[in-house]
This record gives structure tokens, C-alpha cells and sequence, in this order.
């Protein structure tokens, strides 16, 4: 054997030295990946959680805001009263706005 | 020497790495099945994914039933140590707020797993995201919400414990609110802690489609609270109340009451739960004489003004005695139908033939299913004419000798009054999957033409009689035309007439162009006990809040917020639009009345500027105009001696008419 020179055997443990950290480079990888997964999978299931609580939200506003509610609790509970102009309601018949009609038309024609 | 230990280490490292090598082998070749076997079944769980049930709503968008994404802890005991126990019972007071005695006295009982939280809120669940404790787990335990409790309880139904439609829309469309169920293959440690979750073996749950309803939640309500009210002022035990639109078949509102809470459906019995308006027929009474009446006049076999002989209120017609509530020697067709005469209408029933009245009636859907898509409908029962005794013509034509279910009796009267057409009554608007894309459309399925155009006309105008001058007048509106039938019926008991009543009202409005048909069905009042007084007020009162919801319904702009019985209009009886427009508008004569001739100066106020001119013109006087609009008031006062060629200041102004809308 020449001196300085290395045994197949060194090269071999070197070999192998290589392989266990690519194996354990490759384990420590798929535990990140399962990691990574499982914090997937639990996001997704807090998204959903969190949709859900929007719907339930939604819902919510919905029945409070809702007008008939509003009115009731405010004449029911808080006596209020519903303030409003005075409104008419104006029936006025063919014939009659067709007598207008008529008699402007022979006025001012 | 040196060398000789290197190659002894050397050679040991290799051994050892082939030691481990055959063991690898020995593993992952030899043994590899069986120890896969042993790690799945300990490591690896399939997990179902459960969909999240499709949403429900009104046909404005409002969710009347949704999902609660609720979760129940549980603790398995054997596992917890009592130093778990404790942190566990801490943590969980400070989330959930009860003591931490009630959870360590929870954990004292015998069982080996314990239910410590049921149904937690989604929320609160998630702040105890991170907590960790041996023999802690939860599972998943959605909750169906109603979120308005008892409204519209008969139409949605409700979900059992496996989360699966048990009545209602929720039955009827349990296959498509259900969804898809999904797996996915977890991973978990020793302790039961999940390590990952397997992407290649998962499939996602598919969520339910979201059902669109055609009814209107304000409506359901105010149907709701009013059929309420008219049972316990008019002491009855149930009632019964359906809103159509009849030129669609669209359901706006249906309600039974007595209802019930489908969020605590246990609580109630099955009386309460079943819907009546398509499960329970009855025998009509005078509603039913509109259909009797609608042939006569299709055929032409009576007119309106046509006399009847109703016999006094009492008739022997073969054998058996017809009677009237409202006694009357001699009525027209019309008053016949106005003052509901049994008599008269079971005389003029006799001009049909069989088979043609019951070809109608047929037509009209009576005897057979309406489709609805609500379960357990019945179809009612209407004898073929071959079953018919020599009576039975004259009772089906007041509403005796068949029974219909109340969605039957609306529908029919929709083809009455709508032009003439079977519309399919419709309960669902469109569904849709959970990303919005329209998975059904419903649209308005035409059954048939019943009757001509002009009958439902006619029909349209005598049922608006009815309320006018008839006995549907306490379902007259102060500011909308309606129309109407009142009916009274007696109801079987045990297979004999016993003595209580169904009270009923079929109405429409407006009358001219209908969009909005209702009945009313009251069980048994012991007070009033006649439709006309029991149920037509009731529908008076839900007809008048409809109005107010939604005054599109008679041709209203919305901000008008007409009322029927509040103080947002003033009675037209109390203003007269055409007095009103009259007294600004002045005919020729009035003005041409005048000459210069005349010596003394006319009253010029409320007259309109060109009105006053014409007349100071007429009176050959000068004038001079503050404003524009009406003449509110003039410098010559009237009464005053008129000088030719003199100035008559005239001050003006704009007349306004808050809210006016002119017809």
C-alpha cells in the first residue's frame, strides 16, 4: 500500500457517511412536510370555524336589523311613536281628470 | 499496530452497518407487510369529514337555517393524571366561565370517558386550540340553527340527531342539503395526538346546496303574530293562514299555529309538528261556492242579474234540508253569491251536468296533488260522478261532500282570480351549491286554463262585491280594493257533524290586478264562529301590515309607508282628491260668469293665477301677481265695490300635497 494513499474502506465509511445524512436530511424534510400538513389541515379547519362564525354573524345582523324588530321595540318597549308627515292618499277619477283635461283645453286652447 | 487497530475499528463499523442493514432488510422487506399492518392500524385512522348542510333562506336573502360548527370535549379518565385533571379544569373554567368545581366533580364520576363540554361554540373551541392534556379530545357536533325559532317552522322542518331532514323543506330536500361526506386518513402519536394528515388519501366534504325560498320572512311574520292573535280573540284552538302570489303559484307565507320550535322539535308533539296546510283536509263551506259559481258563469248558464228563489232560508231538496244564515225570499245570481245563499247556489248547481262540474272542479286541482314540494300532501277527496248520490251536486256546490286541503283551496282560487290559470304553487325560488352557481331555477310551471279570461274577470269583480257589500265586509281595506269569500263549515268529528266550526276567508288584493291571494282558516272558535266575522278581520289585519311592508304590492312607492290602520294617510272618505282638484281647477262657466258688468269684486282665493287673471281681465281691472301658483289672497277684498281699471294685487302661492299620488 502506497503511502498517503486511501483505503477502499475510507472511501466506503464515506460513502455511507453521506448516505445516513441524506437519509436523515430526507426524514428531517418529511417531517417538515407533515408539519407543514398537519398546520394545512388545522388552518383550514380554523378558516372554516371562522366562516361558519361569519354565517352565525351574518345571521345576527340580519335579525336585529331587521325592521319589524326595530318598530316593535320601539313602540313595544320604548313607547316611541312613529313620526310621519302627514300623508294623502289622492284618488281622483278617470272621468274627472279627464273633465280637467277638457275644460283647460277649452280654456286656454 | 496502528494500522491493525484502524482496520479492527473499521471492520466493527462495518458490521455494525451491516448488522443494521439486515435488520433494515429484516424490516422494511421481510416483515415489511405485517409491521405496516400493526403501524396503520395504531398510527393511521380514516377520519370522515362531515359536509356542512346547505344554508336556507328567504326570497330576500335572510337565513332562516344555518350550521353551527359546535364541538363536545371529552375526557378519557384513565388517562388523565390528577394533575391533568386540575389543568384541565382550570383551563376550561376560564374559557367556558363555569367553576372549577363543577369540572372536578365531573371528573369524579365512574364512567371512563365523560362528556366535560357539550356542544361548545366553534370560537371558544379555538382558544383551546393549543391546549394539550393526556386523555383530552374533542369531536366535532354541528348544531342546525333556526335562527327565528318558531317562524316558518312548518316550511323548514327540521334535522334529527343524524343531522338528516325529518319535515319540511329539510326533508323534502334532505339530498341536496346533505352534501357530500369527505375522509382523510390522520396520523396520530402514542397519546393519541394527531402527527399529520395523509393529502393523497384525502377527499374534502362537499358542502350542501343553499335553498332559496319563495316566502318572505316580514310576511311569514306578520301572519304569524296575527293568526296569534285572532286565535286567542277568537278562542280557538288552531289556525291556519297561506299567501300566494297568484300570477306566479309563488308561497309568500304559510303558517299553522299552534307551531312549533324546530331547534327544540322534541319539546313538541306530533300535532304541533305536522303542517296542516297540506297534510289535513277539510270540507270548505261556502269558499267553494266561487267554483260552483265560475262554471255557471263559463258556461253561461246564469247571468249576474238573474233572479233566484231562496225559498226564506229554508229548502227541502230531496229529502234532505238546505239552509241560509242570511234569510232572503228572492236574490240575484249576485246577491246569491254576496250574501252566500246555500239554497240559491245549490238551485243554480243543478244546471251543470256531472260530469262537466266535476271535469271543472278537477281542473281547478281538486282531488289530486299540488306537487308542492313540502312531504306528506294529501290529495283530498272528490268523488267521481258515478259515486254521486242525487245530493251531492247541490252540497259540492256549497262546499258539503268533498274535502280539500287548504294549499289546494289557495291555488284554485289563484286560477280564479289570476286570468284563468292553474298555476303549480311553488316553494322554492333556486337553489344554489355553495360557490353561488345556480344549481336549480324555479320559475312558474302553468298547470292549465281552468276558465276563460273573462270569467276570472267577472269571478274577480263579484268576489270584490263580496267584501264591498257582502258578508266579507269586515275585510274591507280603507285604501285598497279587495276581494273575498267568507266560508263556514262544520267539522267532522268521528265521522258525524259535531258542533264546532271552520272559519274561513279567502281573499285577494288589490282586486283590479291581484297580487297577493290569502286564506285564513280558523279551527273552531267559540267566539264569532262565522268566516266573516272570525276570519275575515284576521286577514284584514295581515292584508293591512302586508301593505305596510311592501306597498309595491298595490302600486305604492315604498317611502310612502302606507299603513292600513295608522296615521300615515288621511281616510279618503275625509279628503276628497276630486273636490280638492276641483276647487283649483275652475270649469269655463265659472269663469265666464263673470263680465264688466259685474260691480262687485269676486272671492279670487284658492283660484289658480290664470283663473284670476282671466277673471280681473273679464272685470276689465289691471293686476299685478306676487308669486305663482294658487291666489292665496287679494288687495280689493271681495264684496268690494269694483272701480274699472283699478289694480288688484294678487299674492300666489305654490300649493304642495305632501304624498299625493293621483290615480
Amino acid at each position: 500500500m502506497k503511502k498517503g494513499s486511501k483505503p477502499l474502506i475510507f472511501s466506503m465509511l464515506f460513502l455511507l457517511i453521506v448516505y445516513s445524512m441524506l437519509i436523515l436530511g430526507y426524514v428531517a424534510v418529511k417531517q417538515e412536510c407533515e408539519l407543514l400538513t398537519k398546520e394545512k389541515f388545522e388552518n383550514q379547519k380554523t378558516l372554516d370555524s371562522k366562516l361558519n362564525e361569519q354565517v352565525n354573524l351574518i345571521a345576527d345582523v340580519q335579525l336585529y336589523s331587521s325592521e319589524e324588530r326595530i318598530v316593535k321595540i320601539a313602540s313595544e318597549e320604548l313607547n316611541m311613536i312613529k313620526r310621519t308627515e302627514l300623508q294623502i292618499l289622492l284618488k281622483v277619477s278617470k272621468e274627472k281628470i279627464k273633465d280637467v283635461k277638457e275644460a283647460l283645453g277649452e280654456k286656454y286652447e | 499496530m496502528n494500522n491493525s487497530r484502524a482496520i479492527v475499528v473499521i471492520i466493527c463499523v462495518v458490521v455494525f452497518f451491516f448488522a443494521l442493514i439486515f435488520k433494515l432488510f429484516d424490516i422494511q422487506i421481510i416483515k415489511s407487510e405485517e409491521l405496516k399492518y400493526y403501524a396503520e392500524r395504531q398510527q393511521m385512522k380514516l377520519e370522515k369529514i362531515a359536509p356542512e348542510r346547505g344554508l336556507i333562506y328567504d326570497s330576500d336573502e335572510v337565513l332562516l337555517a344555518y350550521n353551527k360548527n359546535d364541538v363536545s370535549f371529552y375526557l378519557d379518565l384513565r388517562m388523565a393524571s390528577k394533575d391533568d385533571r386540575r389543568k384541565i379544569a382550570e383551563k376550561f373554567s376560564s374559557v367556558f366561565g363555569k367553576s372549577r368545581h363543577y369540572y372536578l366533580k365531573l371528573m369524579n364520576q365512574t364512567p371512563k370517558t365523560i362528556c366535560i363540554e357539550k356542544k361548545a361554540p366553534g370560537e371558544k373551541a379555538l382558544l383551546l386550540k393549543n391546549f394539550k392534556a393526556a386523555g383530552l379530545f374533542l369531536r366535532e357536533d354541528p348544531t342546525r340553527v333556526y335562527h327565528y325559532k318558531n317562524l316558518a317552522s312548518h316550511v323548514l322542518g327540521y334535522s334529527g340527531q343524524n343531522y338528516s331532514g325529518v319535515n319540511g323543506i329539510e326533508r323534502s330536500f334532505n339530498d341536496l342539503l346533505k352534501g357530500e361526506e369527505g375522509i382523510r386518513l390522520v396520523e396520530r402519536n402514542a397519546v393519541g395526538d394527531v402527527i399529520t394528515y395523509s393529502e393523497e388519501e384525502t377527499r374534502e366534504a362537499v358542502p350542501g346546496d343553499n335553498i332559496y325560498l319563495t316566502i318572505k320572512r316580514s310576511f311569514q311574520n306578520a301572519l304569524e303574530e296575527e293568526l296569534e292573535k285572532g286565535i286567542s280573540e277568537f278562542d280557538a284552538s288552531s289556525a291556519i293562514g297561506i299567501m300566494m302570489n297568484p300570477n306566479t303559484g309563488e308561497i309568500l307565507a304559510l303558517a299553522n299555529i299552534n307551531d312549533y320550535d324546530p331547534n327544540t322539535y322534541w319539546d313538541f308533539s306530533d300535532e304541533a309538528r305536522r303542517n296542516k296546510t297540506v297534510t289535513d283536509t277539510y270540507e270548505p263551506g261556502s269558499t267553494f261556492k266561487s267554483f260552483t259559481l265560475a262554471v255557471l258563469l263559463d258556461q253561461k248558464l246564469c247571468n249576474e242579474s238573474e233572479i233566484v228563489n231562496v225559498e226564506n232560508g229554508n229548502y227541502k231538496f230531496r229529502n234532505a234540508n238546505i239552509s241560509d244564515t242570511h234569510k232572503f225570499e228572492r236574490l240575484t245570481v249576485k246577491g246569491v253569491f254576496e250574501q252566500s245563499s246555500n239554497i240559491g247556489i245549490a238551485k243554480l248547481s243543478q244546471r251543470i251536468e256531472d260530469e262537466l262540474f266535476y271535469k271543472y272542479l278537477r281542473g281547478f286541482g281538486f282531488g289530486n296533488y299540488t306537487t308542492l314540494n313540502l312531504p306528506g300532501e294529501v290529495k283530498g277527496n272528490l268523488k267521481k260522478p258515478t259515486e254521486w248520490s242525487g245530493l251531492t251536486k247541490a252540497f259540492i256546490s256549497f262546499g258539503y261532500e268533498i274535502s280539500v286541503t287548504p294549499i289546494q283551496l289557495v291555488t284554485a282560487y289563484s286560477a280564479i282570480v289570476n286570468g284563468g290559470i292553474l298555476y303549480k304553487p311553488q316553494i322554492v325560488k333556486k337553489i344554489t351549491n355553495a360557490h353561488g352557481d345556480i344549481v336549480i331555477n324555479s320559475e312558474s310551471k302553468e298547470v292549465r286554463r281552468v276558465i276563460s279570461e273573462k270569467t276570472s274577470e267577472r269571478m274577480s269583480s263579484l268576489l270584490k262585491s263580496v267584501v264591498d257589500n257582502g258578508t266579507g265586509k269586515r275585510a274591507k281595506l280603507d285604501y285598497v280594493s279587495v276581494g273575498g269569500k267568507t266560508g263556514t263549515s262544520k267539522k267532522i268529528v268521528d265521522g258525524k257533524y259535531s258542533s264546532n266550526y271552520n272559519s274561513s276567508f279567502v281573499g285577494f288584493f288589490p282586486a283590479e290586478n291581484p297580487q297577493v291571494v290569502c286564506l285564513i282558516l280558523v279551527n273552531s272558535p267559540n267566539v264569532g264562529k262565522y268566516g266573516g266575522l272570525v276570519a275575515a278581520p284576521i286577514f284584514k289585519k295581515v292584508a293591512g301590515r302586508l301593505i305596510g311592508l311592501e306597498p309595491d304590492l298595490i302600486g305604492l312607492p315604498k317611502e310612502l309607508h302606507m299603513t292600513n290602520e295608522d296615521y300615515d294617510f288621511v281616510s279618503t272618505s275625509n279628503y276628497s282628491g276630486d273636490n280638492h282638484l276641483s276647487s283649483i281647477v275652475k270649469k269655463p262657466e265659472e269663469i265666464q260668469k263673470f263680465s264688466s258688468k259685474t260691480t262687485v269684486m269676486p272671492q279670487l282665493k284658492d283660484y289658480s293665477l290664470r283663473d284670476a287673471i282671466m277673471i280681473l281681465t273679464r272685470l276689465e281691472m289691471k293686476y299685478k301677481v306676487r308669486g305663482s301658483g294658487v291666489v292665496v289672497s287679494q288687495s280689493i277684498l271681495p264684496g268690494n265695490k269694483i272701480i274699472k281699471g283699478s289694480t288688484c294685487v294678487l299674492e300666489c302661492k305654490e300649493v304642495t300635497v305632501p304624498g299625493t299620488i293621483v290615480y
